[in-house]
């Protein structure tokens, strides 16, 4: 890693046992990691259109099963630019013990890419929570076109019109998603069931080894997609992913902004999480992890990840 | 390769040096000097693109190949000869492209599929003799690093040409009959300055089919954004 040496997350100050201490030099504390060569400098500009947006959020709990972190980050282009984080994640318990975990990623050539990105999370949340509420089958690709369709619904409030324009919702709002639906299964042990419409994606991490939950885009072509499938458009296969977690294992989701960086997870940037997500970090280090600097990353951010608890009572609490 | 050092974008501009550009030529380095300038104040876009300048006439010139603008000197200036071979052009486009792809791969970057520039002013010197080389150029089967081709057209350069020469209809420019030659060639450096900085990702396809009516277990989440 880019001469730094550092590969754990900060201890958040040395005044932490030491109540005379009242200044933390957090610029130092707290500067971004650099992989390889770094973005140059410049001032982050606050996103220019509206609603308001921020450059960065970190969330995570604990419950007797689980314990969760996710972050999402702007990337250095959007601050350059003064666009918003299109990355948007979501993690939320249910009353069942299991865990329901979405990341988007609104498609750039969008303009409200952002918004599509947070419609389709809340919808997740809010079908899943119902489906799990009553008990019923999950069923994917009806899922999926809900998710789809609240962007239709979205784009037609905001604009006015009376009838929802999948058309116009996919010119303004088109976002990438992955879904996870997590169960416990004993002690340090779970149950997922996983899904997505484009390249945001998934792993299990175990130690330093991360596998893929599902196959690459366009792995036999020399070139990057010339597109991306992105939701209010859902692919007529949608086929989940069943993952068994063991103890030891992390389920981690993340979009494109991650897993380039990541590739096949051996190289720093596999090393540098893999080390920290071993166990479930400071709610900020994660966000701070993920705000690594490599001048050709520049896109948004965004991980997401599921610890099964080994103890019936967490001992690690956000 | 363990991880990427991220996505880069090869830009090809692919411009005539025929004697009839004489009297643009000017124009058109004085274009590429400002396209050179406007990447340098964008170090993060440029980051991203690496940069060839292709002059043809029955000849190909390689002024600039797979470049990082922001580390190159001066760019070098195009000048005029004989001919306007566009068979010249898209044999060497046919050859570079895919060694490029796979020498920047080799670097550790994703590829974008690359964008080649094509500017002429006049007819090809060559009828008949280039279409083939163009067509394998462009078959995404046959070539899988197939470009996008976009074609600016100016002076006598006719728009059924160009239309033939762009890979998307939507690619294809001519300048507008009565506008200044000079000024046309300003505003397509303009335009390939715009395009380079700021590429974006294209929307999605495929089996991938729009969800048109509504589910019926949709419920509109009450806590919007």
């Amino acid at each position: 890693m880019g001469g730094t040496g550092v590969r754990s997350i900060p201890s958040g100050g040395s005044g932490a046992d030491d109540p005379q201490v009242t200044h933390v030099d957090t610029g130092a504390v707290w500067a971004p990691l650099v992989i390889g060569r770094p973005t140059d400098p410049f001032p982050a500009r606050g996103p220019s259109a509206g609603p308001y947006r921020p450059d960065m959020i970190a969330d995570g709990w604990s419950s007797d099963h689980f314990a969760v972190r996710c972050a999402s980050v702007r990337g250095a282009s959007h601050r350059y630019l003064g666009e918003p984080r299109q990355d948007e994640c979501a993690v939320v318990p249910h009353p069942s013990g299991a865990v329901i975990a979405v990341v988007a990623d609104g498609v750039s050539g969008a303009p409200l890419s952002h918004l599509g990105a947070t419609m389709v999370c809340r919808t997740v949340v809010d079908y899943l929570s119902r489906v799990l509420d009553d008990g019923t089958e999950l069923d994917w690709p009806d899922l999926m076109r809900c998710a789809g369709w609240s962007l239709a619904e979205y784009a037609a409030r905001q604009l006015g019109a009376d009838e929802p324009d999948p058309q116009e919702a996919e010119r303004l709002l088109a976002t990438t998603v992955v879904v996870a639906y997590v169960r416990p299964d004993g002690p340090g042990r779970a149950l997922g069931w996983l899904a997505r419409v484009g390249d945001s994606t998934a792993w299990t991490l175990r130690g330093t080894r991360w596998t893929p939950l599902f196959p690459a885009v366009g792995p036999h072509s020399e070139l990057l997609p010339d597109s991306v499938y992105a939701l209010p458009r859902v692919p007529t296969a949608i086929v989940p992913v069943e993952v068994e977690l063991a103890v030891g294992d992390v389920l981690v989701l993340g979009t494109d902004g991650f897993a380039d960086p990541l590739g096949d997870g051996t190289g720093t940037v596999g090393e540098l999480f893999a080390t920290n997500l071993a166990h479930p970090p400071a709610l900020p280090g994660l966000a701070w992890l993920l705000d690594f600097s490599w001048e050709t990353h520049d896109d948004d951010r965004t991980v997401l990840a599921v610890w099964p608890a080994v103890a019936a009572t967490p001992t690690i609490e956000p | 390769m363990s991880e990427t050092f991220g996505r880069v974008l090869p830009v090809y501009l692919v411009a005539d040096e025929s004697r009839s550009m004489s009297p643009v030529v000017d124009e058109l380095n004085a274009g590429l000097n400002s396209l050179h300038d406007a990447l340098l104040r964008e170090p993060m876009a440029a980051a991203k693109v690496r940069f060839s300048v292709l002059g043809f006439s029955n000849d190909i010139i390689v002024h600039v190949a797979l470049a990082d603008l922001r580390t190159e000197g001066p760019l070098p200036q195009l000048s005029v000869r004989d001919g306007t071979s566009y068979g010249a052009a898209f044999s060497v486009l046919l050859d570079r492209i895919p060694a490029d792809v796979r020498a920047l791969k080799r670097e550790g970057f994703s590829v974008h599929r690359p964008a080649v520039f094509f500017l002429s002013d006049g007819q090809p010197t060559d009828p008949g003799q280039w279409e083939e080389p163009y067509r394998r150029l462009v078959d995404r089967e046959r070539t899988p690093t197939a470009p996008n081709i976009i074609a600016c057209g100016i002076g006598n350069a006719r728009a059924a040409t160009i239309l033939e020469v762009a890979t998307r209809p939507e690619f294809a420019f001519v300048a507008t009959p009565g506008v200044e030659v000079g000024l046309a060639i300003a505003e397509f450096c303009a335009a390939l300055t715009k395009s380079v900085i700021k590429s974006g990702q294209a929307l999605g396809g495929g089996d991938a089919e729009l969800v048109v009516e509504r589910p019926d277990n949709f419920r509109m989440a009450l806590d919007v954004v």
